[in-house]
C-alpha cells in the first residue's frame, strides 16, 4: 500500500509537471465543448436573423408585423431603401410589402409581396422558406379559411427544451473518454520504450502495482474531465442534464475502464511509441466517424451500418446520451452495460496473455 | 567465509551469439567483488542474470542463497542494484525519487542519509530532467544504496563521473563494506578496481580468464618488476653493463629520452648493483624509479588489447 501511494503520488506529479499533457487532457474537452456548442447550440443563432419590412405602418400589416417581432428582428425601411443593407449582412431578408388599403386587397384576384434575399447567404436562404410558410397561414387568416391539418407540437420532457447540442453533448464526452483510455496506454508504451519499467522491474514493486496506479490515475482524470466537459457546457451555452448522476459517474467508469483495456490490448500489436500513436489515432478517427456519438446512423451507406454495431464506441455514446438525456437510445441500456463490460472482460484477458513489459 | 554468490557453468545466449559462456564464481560476504571486461564482454548480461531480469541458458546461480529464476520477489527485497544507465521519471526531483523507491523496500536507508553520504544535498530538489550525467549517475547509486540490501549490485558505478565524483563514490562503497554489505561492481576503471575491489573475475567474449585479488593476480602473472632512469651520455658500453646486472631479464633503451628500462626478476639486487656501476663509471643517473606492474598491464598481457574510455 505503502508503495502504492507512493507510486501513484509520483505519476501525479509526473502528469501535472508535464505541462503540454495537462493542457491536451484538460483543454481538449472544453475545445470540443465550444466548437460543438457554437455550431449546434440553436439558441445562439435564434436571434441571429434580421428582417427588413418596407411599408411596416400599413395597417392592413399590423399583425404579421406584430407576430414577426416576436420570432425575428424587424428593421423598418421606407420605399427609397437601397439593396445594399442585404448585400451588407444588416438584414437577411427584405420584404417589400405593397401601399394598398383593405378595400383593394379584398377586390385583387392575385396578390405579389416581393421577398429579395441573398442566394449566397445561409440565413438568407432560410429565412425566406420560413417567411413564405407564415405568409401562407397569414392568407388563411385573413380569407377566414380553416385548415384541416394542424401541428401540435408536445415535448415529451417537461425540462429544457433538448437541442442539437444537447444531443451532441454526451458524444463530446465520450470521445473524451474514449482518447483518455486509448491514448493512456501509450503512457505505459513510453515507460517501456524509454526503459523506465526496466529500472523498476530491479525493486521489489510489483508490475501490478505499477499498473494499477497508471489505472486510478486514468479513472480520476476521466471523472475530471467529465466535470470540465459539464460545467463548460453549462457555463457557455446554459446547456443542463437530466439524467441520474450516480448512473452518469458508473457510466463514465464503466467506459474509462473499457478503452484503457482496449488501448492496452492494441498496444500489443506494436513496438514503438511512434507506431502505438498511429495506430490508436486512426482507431479513435475511425471510431468517431462511424459509431453515431455525432452523425447519426441512418446517414450512413448501408454497407457501413454493420460495422457501427461492433464499435464498442457506438454502445458507450448511446449509454451516455440515455443516461445524460433520460432519451431512448438507439439500444437498451442493459445491452449497452452488458457489450462494454464484454468487451473490457475480454480485451482484459487477451491483453494478458499477450502482454509484453520489455 | 560464507559465500552469498555462487555462480557455477552460467551461460546465456541469444542465438549464435554467446553473450555468457560458461562462468564461474564464488563471492565472499562482506566484500567488495569486481568483474572487469571490455564493452561486450558479458559484464552487465552476468549482472543482469544475477539480479534476475534476464534468464539463464544454462548453469547454476544463488545469490544468498536464493535462485534468482525462482525466488525473485524475495531475492528482490534483499539486494540494491544500478542499472548501467537508468531512465526514471524526469518530472520528479531527486528527492522525490528516492523517496519513491524507498517506498518499495521493508527497510530502506533513510533518503536523508543516502543524499548526504553520495554529495547531492544541493542538488535533492532539483528535478531529474535538469541533472548532468554524473549528477544522475550519483542518484542512480543511491537508489541502489537506499534499499538497505545485503548484496548492492553497481553496474559502472563512475562511467561519466569527475574525479572528485568518483572519489565520493568510492568513499560510499567502503563505507557500505564497513556495514558489512557485499558490493559487486563491474568496472572498465582499472585503478578503481585495484583500489576498491577485495576479489575480481577478469572476463572476455563471456569467459573467465583471470580471478582473484588485485594483488595476487599481479604477482600470479608479473614476477618481475621494471627499474626506469634516464642517462643523457648513454653509449653502447653502459647499456651492455646495465644488461649483465644480476637480476637482469631485459633490456629497453628509448634513444630519443635517453630513457632506460631493465625489466628485472629481483629489484633490490640490480638497483644495488646500478649504483654501484653509475658510481664505478662516474655517470649520472637521474629520475630512477621502481615501477610494478598494474591490473592495466595484466589485462592487456591477458586479453592483447587496452580498455579505451570511448568504448563505454
Amino acid at each position: 500500500m505503502k508503495s502504492f501511494k507512493s507510486l501513484f503520488l509520483a505519476n501525479v506529479k509526473q502528469y501535472i509537471r508535464d505541462g503540454g499533457t495537462v493542457f491536451l487532457t484538460l483543454i481538449f474537452p472544453i475545445i470540443l465543448v465550444v466548437i460543438f456548442g457554437f455550431l449546434f447550440n440553436e439558441k445562439t443563432s435564434e436571434t441571429a436573423f434580421n428582417i427588413g419590412i418596407v411599408e411596416a405602418d400599413n395597417e392592413i400589416y399590423q399583425s404579421v408585423v406584430n407576430t414577426l417581432s416576436e420570432s425575428f428582428n424587424l428593421i423598418t425601411y421606407d420605399r427609397s431603401v437601397n439593396m445594399e443593407v442585404l448585400e451588407n449582412g444588416e438584414i437577411d431578408i427584405l420584404l417589400a410589402l405593397p401601399d394598398i388599403d383593405l378595400e383593394e386587397f379584398k377586390d385583387k384576384e392575385k396578390y405579389e409581396i416581393e421577398v429579395f434575399y441573398d442566394s449566397t447567404k445561409e440565413n438568407s436562404v432560410i429565412i425566406s422558406g420560413i417567411i413564405k410558410n407564415f405568409f401562407l397561414e397569414f392568407e388563411d387568416t385573413i380569407s377566414g379559411k380553416e385548415r384541416k391539418i394542424s401541428l401540435i407540437e408536445k415535448s415529451i420532457k417537461d425540462e429544457e427544451k433538448v437541442n442539437r447540442f444537447n444531443y451532441l453533448l454526451p458524444g463530446v464526452l465520450a470521445l473524451t473518454i474514449t482518447q483518455l483510455g486509448l491514448l493512456g496506454s501509450l503512457d505505459f508504451l513510453s515507460l517501456r520504450e524509454k526503459k523506465i519499467i526496466k529500472s523498476l522491474s530491479v525493486t521489489p514493486l510489483s508490475r501490478r502495482m505499477l499498473f494499477l496506479s497508471e489505472l486510478v490515475l486514468r479513472v480520476i482524470i476521466a471523472f475530471v474531465q467529465t466535470i470540465i466537459i459539464l460545467v463548460s457546457a453549462r457555463l457557455l451555452f446554459g446547456v443542463t442534464t437530466v439524467g441520474n448522476p450516480i448512473y452518469l459517474i458508473l457510466m463514465v467508469l464503466l467506459g474509462a475502464l473499457t478503452f484503457t483495456s482496449i488501448g492496452y490490448l492494441l498496444i500489443c500489436f506494436v513496438k514503438s511509441f511512434v507506431a502505438g500513436n498511429l495506430l490508436l489515432q486512426i482507431i479513435i478517427l475511425i471510431m468517431m466517424f462511424l459509431s453515431g456519438i455525432f452523425f447519426p446512423i441512418e446517414t450512413l451507406p448501408a454497407y457501413l451500418k454493420p460495422i457501427t454495431k461492433v464499435i464498442p464506441l457506438s454502445y458507450f455514446g448511446d449509454a451516455l446520451r440515455q443516461v445524460m438525456l433520460g432519451l431512448k437510445g438507439d439500444y437498451g441500456m442493459h445491452m449497452n452495460i452488458i457489450i462494454l463490460s464484454f468487451v473490457l472482460v475480454l480485451s482484459s484477458i487477451i491483453t494478458f496473455r499477450l502482454w509484453k513489459w520489455e | 567465509m560464507c559465500i552469498c554468490i555462487k555462480v557455477n557453468n552460467l551461460k546465456k545466449y541469444y542465438g549464435d551469439i554467446k553473450a555468457v559462456d560458461g562462468l564461474s564464481f564464488e563471492v565472499e560476504q562482506g566484500t567488495i567483488f569486481g568483474m572487469l571486461g571490455r564493452n561486450g564482454a558479458g559484464k552487465t548480461t552476468t549482472i543482469e542474470t544475477l539480479i534476475g531480469l534476464r534468464d539463464r541458458t544454462g548453469g547454476h546461480i544463488e545469490v544468498l542463497g536464493l535462485d534468482p529464476a525462482q525466488d525473485l520477489e524475495e531475492l528482490k527485497e534483499r539486494i540494491g542494484v544500478q542499472l548501467q544507465s537508468p531512465v526514471l521519471f524526469s518530472h520528479l526531483t531527486v528527492k522525490e525519487t528516492l523517496d519513491l523507491f524507498a517506498s518499495f523496500y521493508e527497510n530502506p536507508i533513510e533518503p536523508e542519509e543516502v543524499i548526504e553520504m553520495l554529495g547531492l544535498k544541493d542538488k535533492e530538489n532539483s528535478s531529474m530532467d535538469s541533472l548532468s550525467g554524473g549528477q544522475f549517475h550519483r542518484v542512480a547509486v543511491a537508489l541502489a544504496i537506499i534499499s538497505n540490501g545485503d548484496i548492492i549490485f553497481l553496474d559502472e558505478p563512475t562511467t561519466g563521473l569527475d574525479p572528485q565524483a568518483r572519489r565520493k563514490v568510492w568513499d560510499t562503497i567502503a563505507r557500505l563494506k564497513e556495514k558489512g554489505k557485499t558490493i559487486f561492481l563491474t568496472t572498465h576503471f582499472m585503478d578503481e578496481a585495484e583500489i576498491l575491489c577485495d576479489s575480481l573475475v577478469i572476463i572476455d567474449s563471456g569467459k573467465l580468464i583471470a580471478e582473484g585479488s588485485p594483488e595476487d593476480l599481479i604477482n600470479q602473472y608479473f614476477a618481475e618488476q621494471t627499474i626506469e632512469f634516464v642517462n643523457s651520455n648513454l653509449d653502447q658500453g653502459l647499456l651492455q653493463g646495465y644488461e649483465n646486472l644480476n637480476g637482469v631479464l631485459q633490456l629497453e633503451h628509448y634513444k630519443n629520452k635517453n630513457l632506460v628500462k631493465l625489466h628485472t626478476d629481483d629489484a633490490s639486487t640490480t638497483i644495488k648493483e646500478l649504483i654501484d656501476f653509475s658510481c664505478k663509471t662516474g655517470n649520472t643517473i637521474e629520475k630512477l624509479q621502481l615501477r610494478k606492474p598494474g591490473l592495466e598491464d595484466l589485462f592487456l598481457k591477458l586479453t592483447g588489447s587496452e580498455i579505451k574510455d570511448e568504448e563505454f
